[in-house]
């Protein structure tokens, strides 16, 4: 059930703004190098500051941008958290309601 | 080996050496994995002016190296975890990965070329399937003979590598094989285990004080050829050192526990290599109350030797460090197996093995 | 059997020990580092290396040379007519395992005036044959093969050795200058047949002296294009530099800085050539200020 999915991040980063294009960002805890555009950067933003579950992110970035509720595409978001959690930023831990 | 323990026991010793010692000193620190700890020895005893500065800098190369396979295996054991995380399997760090769980200070120099994790016997299958499901792969060439001696004889189950990463896993159920004369009771370990991980963000257990202590003595001492050197003896040192300052009880602690797991003989062999080769100082009653685990004059004398010979570097006597090591890894399978299984085992693995010399892989210290 | 020697060769930040007994290996040495070189006066060593014929009846029938280093061999034995590129191999083998002081590029790295440009060797590139004929040029050679980099600072360090020319190589560096100092010729090496360019005395005696990063060219040769500069932007320098270093992973978040470092001190480009002569001249003009044909898009 992904609704009951709460995401948080494992990451240590340390960052550059290389241009304007996007990011470099080193993750102390792996030793990985990442390069990242807005909408990943985005989200690890969002989560540093608490853990959320897929919804709860959605809601965030939404308001962060200024966008209207349904706005931002689901599955642009679903991709991201997969991408990020490929690459060792972010875990989710599942946690099942009674 | 003079040059190295001369400086392990007293690092201001350099003051005294000329080129020609450092050009003695630098190839053994690097065969004995020792290059990392040597920096920070000279560092904290304020010497580091006394190495020419071309040492100094191979020194923070191997640090560079010894950092990232630290951070390599703290990062595949929260892999691990992960991907364990459903399973409900309890799991604890072992060695150089369990100094960088519990943010002892060796963790700042101890080298890993793999990580050592105990389970529970009864988890043991379940734990190595999931991590199979999950990525992970058997790490070498292992034929069927192989698999049954790592299962049932030795205390592991072929070591795992993750098809995208180098670090291998090595899964446990004891600290002793089961078919060794060392039994340990691995339910005690459990008992006195320690939580850890807070400042890297898992939940995992690490070994108490004690049985970090005589896991070093049980795994230097009663396997394979020496195989962890002078390193694992430095290491006890360490341990030793840090556990041992500011606690008065430790030393009585340390020798109950050893009682109470049956390892009076490793410990008595660990604190006595300890204290010759690397300046350990034990407390006189220690001293004196080890003395009851120790075996006939005439072994120790023997096992002196062939500690001795087994942990010189490859440079300075290899005749006398093969046969030495040829003899350790006699009686340790005569601790290990039954008298009957020994010499089909010894037979096969002698037919398996390449030419004594070889080229030293791993990170240097 | 000749009695072993021993030379003390400096080159850049290292000092190595070389004993052999193979006659013609300690002429070839000379011939290419000359004033680097010393007798052993008792130094301090980064490497202590020999180079030495296996015993036995093989060594009649195949005459071998066999390198090692403090102990360790990490090659089979070669032909004895290799030793000097087996010299060579063994030498980076032992920087590249051991020397993590340094972030380690894979690149040809030379000097105009104390500032330095960067070229980087992705597959394919001729960063060795363009490093070797700027050298000839005028240019101070740092490194053909190793980009030494201290990370705290991002100052190159030299490295100059006998740059290693391959198979049609070598007629295009003697084409673009016949008086150029190669080496003996070694037709059947791992790589090829292999000539090796001498670097000059000034490249040699300033070889402790470090230079600054200003220019990060990815060079590419393309048969009959013509020679080409196109601004990189630093996102993709950073990556690509970062991925043609040797020891990048390895130094984690001191790599990631000094590559950052890197990147911030230079003017990053991509550049397409055919014609060394032509492609000379155009970077030397990048390094003039001056620039002749500049490709689309990027920024600089």
């Amino acid at each position: 059930m992904s609704q009951s999915a709460r995401w948080s991040v494992t990451a240590d980063l340390v960052q550059k703004a290389v241009d304007e294009d996007g990011f470099v960002v080193f993750d102390r805890a792996s030793g990985l190098t990442h390069f990242l555009s807005d909408m990943p950067i985005l989200v690890l933003e969002l989560l540093a500051g608490s853990d959320l579950s897929t919804s709860e992110l959605l809601a965030a970035i939404e308001q962060s941008a200024g966008l209207a509720p349904g706005e931002v595409p689901e599955d642009v978001v679903a991709q991201t958290l997969a991408d990020l959690e490929k690459a060792e930023l972010i875990t989710s831990v599942v946690h099942h309601s009674d | 080996m003079s040059l190295l323990t001369e400086f392990l026991a007293d690092p201001a010793c350099i003051r005294a050496w000329r080129p020609k010692e450092w050009n003695r000193f630098l190839p053994l620190l690097r065969e004995a994995r020792l290059m990392t700890r040597a920096l920070f020895l000279a560092e904290s005893a304020g010497t580091v002016d006394a190495i020419p500065a071309r040492i100094v800098d191979q020194m923070i190369g191997a640090r560079a190296q010894t950092r990232y396979v630290q951070i390599q295996a703290v990062r595949e054991l929260r892999l691990v975890l992960q991907a364990l995380q459903h399973e409900n399997i309890r799991v604890m760090a072992l060695k150089g990965v369990a100094y960088q769980v519990a943010a002892l200070p060796l963790a700042k120099w101890r080298g890993l070329s793999d990580i050592d994790l105990l389970v529970d016997r009864a988890d043991v299958e379940r734990a190595e399937a999931s991590l199979l499901r999950s990525g992970w792969v058997v790490n070498g060439e292992f034929d069927d003979y192989d698999q049954r001696y790592y299962r049932e004889w030795m205390h592991e189950v072929p070591p795992l590598r993750h098809a995208a990463r180098e670090t291998e896993v090595d899964l446990h159920h004891n600290l002793s094989p089961p078919v060794s004369r060392i039994r340990i009771d691995a339910a005690e370990l459990w008992r006195g285990a320690v939580a850890a991980g807070e400042n890297v963000g898992m939940e995992v257990s690490v070994l108490s004080d004690c049985d970090m202590l005589l896991h070093n003595a049980v795994h230097l001492f009663m396997n394979d050829e020496l195989r962890g050197g002078l390193r694992d003896v430095m290491d006890f040192r360490d341990l030793y050192m840090h556990f041992g300052t500011g606690d008065e009880q430790f030393e009585q602690r340390l020798l109950a526990r050893a009682e109470a797991l049956g390892c009076g003989l490793p410990l008595y062999y660990a604190i006595d290599t300890a204290r010759r080769l690397v300046a350990l100082k034990p407390g006189e009653k220690m001293v004196a109350d080890l003395s009851r685990h120790r075996p006939s004059v005439f072994t120790r004398s023997l096992m002196r030797w062939l500690i001795e010979h087994a942990l010189a570097p490859t440079q300075t006597a290899l005749r006398t460090t093969a046969l030495a090591n040829w003899l350790l890894f006699v009686r340790s399978h005569w601790i290990r197996m039954p008298k009957a299984l020994l010499l089909r085992h010894l037979v096969r693995k002698t037919l398996k093995r390449r030419a004594p010399i070889s080229t030293i892989q791993e990170t240097p210290g | 059997m000749s009695r072993p020697t021993k030379l003390i060769l400096d080159t850049g930040p290292f000092r190595v020990g070389i004993t052999s007994a193979i006659p013609q290996l300690g002429d070839t040495i000379a011939f290419f580092y000359r004033d680097a070189i010393s007798t052993d006066r008792g130094d301090v060593l980064d490497y202590n290396i020999g180079l030495h014929r296996p015993p036995g009846l093989r060594a009649m029938v195949r005459p071998q040379v066999v390198f090692d280093v403090d102990g360790l061999r990490p090659f089979d034995p070669q032909p004895l007519e290799n030793a000097f590129p087996v010299f060579e191999w063994g030498l980076n083998w032992c920087i590249a395992t051991s020397a993590h002081r340094y972030m380690m590029l894979h690149a040809g790295t030379i000097a105009f005036d104390g500032q330095a440009m960067i070229l980087p060797g992705t597959p394919g590139s001729g960063k060795s044959t363009l490093s070797a004929a700027l050298h000839l040029s005028g240019a101070r050679l740092l490194s053909d093969e190793f980009g030494l980099v201290r990370p705290e600072t991002a100052e190159l360090l030299p490295l100059p050795r006998g740059i290693p020319l391959k198979n049609a190589s070598i007629e295009a560096i003697l084409e673009f200058d016949p008086a150029a100092p190669l080496g003996p010729t070694y037709p059947k090496t791992r790589k090829g047949r292999v000539r090796h360019l001498r670097p000059d005395a000034d490249s040699l005696r300033c070889q402790a002296q470090p230079a600054v990063p200003r220019w990060l060219v990815f060079p590419k040769y393309v048969a009959g294009a013509p020679e080409v500069l196109t601004p990189l932007s630093r996102l993709e320098a950073f990556r690509q530099l970062a991925f043609n270093c040797f020891n990048y992973t390895l130094l984690g978040e001191t790599g990631f800085e000094a590559v950052d470092r890197i990147v911030r001190a230079v003017d990053c480009y991509t550049f397409t050539f055919s014609r060394l002569d032509a492609a000379v001249t155009a970077l030397q003009a990048l390094a003039q200020g001056r620039q002749l044909a500049i490709g689309a898009g990027g920024k600089a």
